[in-house]
């Protein structure tokens, strides 16, 4: 019920007691009625008017409380005046308003803590990934201490040494390195003083004893609180990769270096970058003279020609051959055998050539004294093949001879016919000489004696052919035990064929000494000389370049040198003069 | 008349030999083989000179030499060889003479030979 009913009421109650009142004291009748109606109703218009008056401040203030309870702290009662309904106003303003403050404070309280619990989340969510970072590493990371003392480390630092993550947080970080690198490791931190990360090499000892390489790249994370980091890298299968690597490299460079050809590599414009110490020795040169020079530096004229054109052929197949003439730094020539091969990198690019060079020289020489060897068998064999026939031949022709024959005519034949098995004889007996000599009858001789000998044989035609003989013969050579005719048949033919090669007159000079274990004995001359094309032929049998010549003579010499265990050797420029060298073991004693 | 034996496997050097030494006057027997050489210097001692190939089948000149030198039998030789060989090894042949054959050479040296004799 409404308080302007309770008032209204309350006074209309009032009304009729106060009505009964005044008619028990007043006693009149018609007044009587007249109060009973009149005082209550007017006790309760004024009552309803009081109550009025109370009501209306009290509505607006329920009003104001229900807007209030919905939330509405904005709402303010208008200001009633000092009685206690105004004060009741202004009490409630002031809670609204304490209410209005305190629900404020809530809600930036609420949103604070809302505001709280995100960051959390996140900062959690970030420790979980930067956790996972570092456990995840690919390498072991050890944060430690200014002191070396370990803080923390992930799981791979753990796998990599072996220990347990209890026994690696008590250790100091630096422990970690095997003795003496622990050293190189202060050095290392020494050295790179006030820089805040430095990498280095270093060795670290698992539990078991193993010893690991390591990379260690190392790092000042926090300054202020002198916190460091250390991120170390297993390096071990990448140093015995690269100890390999260096050791098979080793290995080739010494393979090449002692190898006895000659080896080298180009770059791709065929600039030297790597010549073998065969191939320095060999040409001459230093090594920091003969790198960056073009490979056709080092050939004659004509292979360089050649190169070029093998050049193109090797880029296009890969691989070469050819036999190129080298030119030594004095100017010597080499031939032999060379087989240069293309360098693609891996998109197939020519990027360089390698080549390797044989110096077949020797081989050549073994190949002549092979071919001669089967010569001689051939000539030897047709020798003693036609020897019998013709001593028939020219001993029936001797028996007729002894015979009384009257026709002249005959006679002259037979004689003829006994000539002829002579000549025929002759050159059987050098062929057998060059093929299949004896030592035949060796004494101690004294080869200047035999040079002398033999030069004073031949002197008389010399002089005739306007050619000077000079001797220059060593006085303190050693006895030789040799067939003496044969040596003297060799130095005749060795002076014949020089004063041949001098028609029109010149000088040869003979001269003897002792080298090492042999002595040897040159004849040189000025004559024609001889082309590289004959020289290569010179100790068939049957070579010859003389109008009336056997071709047996160097053929026979050669033989015969050959079967006292020496060697002959005939050097020549054309146009300049031969020079042809006997060389005989001095402790030679026959066989 | 001296009595000299002749030894080759080849007939026409054989017979050469034969009829030039008859020619010069000796009286010559003649052994195709070394085998036969041997059998026949057994036989008869009168033999006043041996004179053979050496490369033969079988037995060679210098083989027949070395058998009679180890028989104490000093009867002179001479040796024909196509080629000069080792001569260090052999026995002792009075004298080696290089083919081909030189019948003047031969001649003399049996001369030589038998007038030491």
């Amino acid at each position: 019920m409404k308080i302007v009913s309770k008032i209204t009421i309350s006074f209309f109650i009032t009304g009729i007691v106060l009505a009964e009142v005044i008619v028990l004291f007043s006693k009149s009748e018609y007044y009587n009625i007249m109060l009973y109606v009149s005082i209550p109703v007017i006790a309760g218009i004024i009552g309803y008017y009081i109550g009025l008056r109370l009501s209306e401040p009290i509505g607006r203030l329920q009003r104001a409380l229900s807007m209030v309870r919905s939330g509405n702290l904005e709402y303010k009662v208008g200001d009633r005046g000092e009685d206690e309904i105004g004060e009741m106003s202004k009490e409630f303003n002031r809670i609204v308003r304490d209410l209005k403050t305190a629900r404020t404070d809530l809600e930036n309280m609420d949103r604070e803590r809302v505001l709280h619990e995100k960051t959390t989340d996140e900062l959690k969510e970030k420790e979980r990934y930067y956790r996972q970072l570092f456990e995840y590493s690919n390498d072991a990371v050890f944060i430690y201490d200014l002191d070396g003392n370990i803080i923390d480390i992930n799981d791979k630092a753990t796998e990599m040494l072996g220990y347990s993550k209890e026994d690696l947080l008590k250790k100091p970080f630096l422990n970690l390195h095997i003795e003496g690198e622990l050293e190189r490791t202060k050095e290392a931190f020494k050295s790179e003083k006030g820089a805040y990360s430095i990498r280095f090499e270093s060795k670290f000892r698992r539990k078991d004893g193993e010893m690991i390489n390591v990379e260690i790249s190392s790092s000042v994370v926090d300054l202020k609180n002198g916190i460091m980091q250390a991120i170390v890298a297993n390096i071990t299968e990448r140093k015995r990769l690269e100890e390999a690597l260096k050791g098979s490299e080793e290995r080739f460079r010494s393979f090449m270096e002692n190898a006895s050809d000659l080896m080298y590599i180009t770059d791709k414009d065929g600039k030297l970058i790597y010549a073998n110490l065969a191939m320095i020795n060999t040409l001459g040169y230093y090594r920091e003279n003969i790198i960056e020079k073009h490979i056709t530096e080092l050939m004659d004229e004509k292979s360089q020609d050649e190169y070029a054109s093998k050049n193109q052929q090797m880029i296009a197949s890969g691989d070469v051959l050819f036999e190129p003439v080298w030119e030594t730094k004095d100017r010597r020539k080499m031939q032999g055998e060379l087989r240069v091969s293309a360098i693609y990198d891996d998109d197939g690019n020519f990027v360089g050539s390698r080549g390797i060079f044989r110096d077949i020289s020797e081989r050549k020489k073994i190949e002549e004294s092979q071919r001669l060897a089967q010569l001689g068998r051939l000539a030897s064999d047709m020798a003693h093949e036609v020897n019998n026939p013709l001593t028939v031949i020219s001993g029936r022709v001797q028996l007729f001879l002894m015979d009384d024959i009257k026709d002249k005519k005959d006679r002259e034949a037979l004689e003829i016919i006994m000539d002829q098995c002579t000549v025929a004889q002759d050159l059987i007996q050098r062929v057998l000489m060059f093929s299949r000599p004896g030592k035949g009858f060796t004494k101690e001789v004294d080869i200047n004696d035999s040079l002398e000998y033999v030069i004073s044989l031949v002197k008389n035609q010399f002089k005739q052919g306007n050619i000077k003989i000079e001797r220059e013969l060593s006085k303190k050579l050693p006895v030789l035990k040799v067939d003496e005719k044969q040596m003297q048949e060799v130095f005749m033919n060795l002076l014949r064929n020089a004063f041949d090669a001098m028609v029109e007159g010149g000088k040869i000079t003979v001269s003897s000494a002792q080298e090492d274990d042999r002595v040897r004995i040159d004849f040189t001359d000025t004559g024609s000389g001889i082309s590289p094309e004959d020289m290569k032929k010179i100790f068939d049998p049957f070579f010859t370049t003389k109008d009336n010549g056997t071709g047996l003579g160097l053929s026979v010499c050669y033989g015969i040198i050959k079967s006292h265990k020496g060697s002959l050797v005939y050097t020549s420029e054309p146009g300049k003069g031969t020079t042809a060298t006997v060389f005989l073991k001095t402790g030679y004693e026959g066989h | 008349m001296s009595r000299i034996l002749v030894v080759d496997d080849e007939e026409k050097i054989r017979h050469l030999l034969a009829t030039f030494l008859e020619k010069n006057g000796y009286e010559v027997i003649q052994s195709a083989n070394g085998e036969e050489a041997l059998e026949v210097l057994e036989k008869d001692a009168s033999i006043d000179l041996l004179i053979t190939d050496n490369r033969m089948p079988k037995l060679t000149g210098v083989d027949v030499a070395r058998k009679l030198r180890e028989e104490k039998n000093d009867i002179p030789i001479i040796v024909f060889s196509g080629s000069l060989g080792s001569w260090d090894e052999i026995p002792e042949i009075n004298v080696i003479l290089l083919k081909p054959i030189n019948l003047d050479e031969v001649l003399d040296n049996i001369k030589t030979l038998l007038q030491k004799k």
